[in-house]
């Protein structure tokens, strides 16, 4: 799956990210500048999700195209505009990805749905792996999925879990830490760019971010 | 306001609308290096130039196409291709004595004719630069400031006695940091004429050596007063605009649709429209996509390009994903 980002800055950045870390190839392997997409990301506000995502996006295979966003509110707040989102934008599955921080998944689930709701949107949800809820929606006469994955791992011990929890842990005898985020800009830049760069081993990938490959996989299936 | 990727037909549009009231009436801009009045056609050929290619082909798709039409509510302009002519019939009822008497039989009954290949106009003594199917459009761009300035050069006492000349002058003066008081014509060094923004202590500098944003919107406002078209057109609107330029074109703008005028605007700055969406009142923003030469465009309010925008979603990267 290739991803056509939506916004100048998340482009610029997305398109330096790769080419640095990989290549110019991989980059232009990944990121598609012209063509039609039928869904859409909306990525956290951290700077990893732009190198990562892609990179399970492409993992994901594929010929199809999804849009990729930047929101400027992050988490639920990038919820704030989703009726225009689905109003103007041909998207009939919307991911949604989001640092889970200290919150308990529930509260999460609670907030999302208290968002949908007071947006007028009906739905029905099923939690279709650890940290992926699909919310089957309808607004008006429009239906569309949202798929939220919230990033973050249970077996890193750490209050807030975020995207980079799935990055540590390929950081060989790491030091102390509390905060994976603070960890891993903490790390030398020759550690983190081997880091990314196990992340085109398709296995590693899978292994490190399960529910974004298994949220993302949502996009493809019709 | 036009608003697309590069190569999506925003100027195209602003061309077709420029071609329809009639692409034979002759506009308000000359060929720089044959002092010639050039008709509507004729300039946007001139825009269309490469090398030494001529004729009207490039108003067909591909070049070879049969047939083109160009409709704006119950207003409809055709060009219909017989051989090396490219013929022009409209759903208008015109005078008998506009019609081109052709022996081909069309299933239009022309008005006038531009050749393929070459560049002619015309068709026979008829008047058919005086059909006018639809009001006066203007057509505003920088490539056109010399085109412009040689039919102000060449129509000057027409222009300085409407007194627009003053008007453009002391409004510069409020965006610039020289008090200009009028525009006028005198010679130069070696007695050449040329064009001057004339200031308030006497001096005088030549629009030339101006600012290019300064410049095109002293152009535009001469060229509209002149004209006074129902349409203007203005193509790549932010080009060698400071915001400061841009907020008091959008101003114009917005005078100018008080009285009536159609403002129809393309851009590849969110900035310029959003300066715009602000000022016009009920300004709209149309993405445009060409997809095998098929047009697509959405109509946004600029409410809903800024929610997008807080989104994440630029529309001029999504122009192929808005619905």
């Amino acid at each position: 799956m290739k991803l056509k980002p939506l916004g100048t800055k998340l482009k610029a950045g997305m398109s330096k990210k790769l080419r640095r870390t990989y290549s110019a190839r991989f980059r232009s392997e990944v990121i598609c500048d012209t063509g039609d997409a039928d869904s859409l990301v909306m990525l956290g506000d951290g700077d990893v999700d732009d190198i990562v995502i892609p990179v399970i996006c492409h993992h994901l295979n594929g010929t199809g195209i999804a849009a990729v966003a930047k929101p400027e509110h992050p988490r639920i707040g990038a919820l704030n505009e989703l009726q225009t989102v689905v109003k103007r934008v041909g998207a009939d599955k919307i991911a949604l990805i989001m640092d889970q921080e200290g919150d308990e998944l529930a509260q999460i689930g609670e907030q999302v749905g208290a968002r949908l709701r007071r947006m007028n949107v009906r739905f029905q949800q099923d939690e279709v792996f650890a940290k992926v809820v699909r919310y089957r929606c309808t607004m008006g006469s429009r239906r569309f999925e949202l798929i939220l994955i919230v990033s973050g791992r249970e077996d890193v011990r750490v209050r807030a879990h975020k995207i980079e929890d799935h990055l540590i842990r390929f950081i060989q005898n790491p030091p102390e830490f509390s905060d994976s985020k603070e960890l891993w800009r903490r790390v030398d830049e020759d550690i983190r760019k081997e880091v990314l760069r196990k992340l085109l081993e398709e296995e590693a990938c899978r292994e490190a971010f399960p529910q974004h490959f298994t949220g993302l996989n949502l996009l493809k299936s019709h | 306001m036009l608003v697309g990727a590069n190569n999506s037909a925003k100027s195209t549009v602003l061309e077709a609308l420029f071609l329809l009231p009639n692409p034979l009436r002759q506009v308000p801009y000359v060929k720089p290096d044959e002092k010639a009045p050039l008709r509507a056609a004729s300039l946007i050929h001139e825009i269309h130039r490469t090398l030494t290619s001529a004729g009207y082909a490039f108003l067909l798709y591909r070049y070879i196409a049969e047939k083109a039409e160009v409709s704006l509510d119950d207003t409809s302009l055709e060009f219909v291709r017989r051989g090396s002519q490219i013929y022009l019939g409209t759903n208008k009822p015109l005078p008998e004595s506009s019609y081109l008497r052709i022996p081909e039989k069309l299933n239009i009954k022309p008005f006038g004719s531009l050749a393929t290949s070459a560049d002619t106009i015309g068709g026979s003594d008829s008047p058919h630069s005086e059909v006018r199917i639809l009001g006066e459009s203007l057509l505003i761009s920088s490539e056109l400031v010399r085109h412009a300035w040689w039919y102000m050069h060449q129509n000057w006492a027409n222009i300085m006695n409407t007194g627009i000349t003053r008007e453009v002058a002391a409004d510069i003066s409020r965006l610039v940091s020289e008090e200009f008081v009028n525009i006028t014509i005198e010679p130069f060094l070696g007695g050449n004429l040329s064009m001057f923004g004339f200031l308030k202590d006497g001096t005088r500098i030549r629009l030339g050596d101006l600012g290019a944003g300064v410049q095109v919107y002293i152009t535009a406002r001469i060229l509209h007063e002149v004209a006074k078209p129902e349409f203007l057109l203005w193509d790549d609107v932010e080009a060698h605009m400071n915001p400061r330029m841009l907020i008091r074109a959008a101003e114009w703008f917005s005078e100018l649709v008080d009285r009536g005028v159609s403002v129809v605007i393309t851009t590849h700055s969110l900035e310029a429209a959003k300066i715009i969406g602000e000022l016009v009142e009920d300004a709209r923003i149309c993405t445009m996509t060409l997809r095998d030469g098929k047009l697509e465009s959405s109509e946004l309010s600029p409410d809903e390009v800024e929610r997008l925008l807080s989104a994440g979603i630029d529309v001029r990267l999504a122009d192929t994903v808005i619905v």
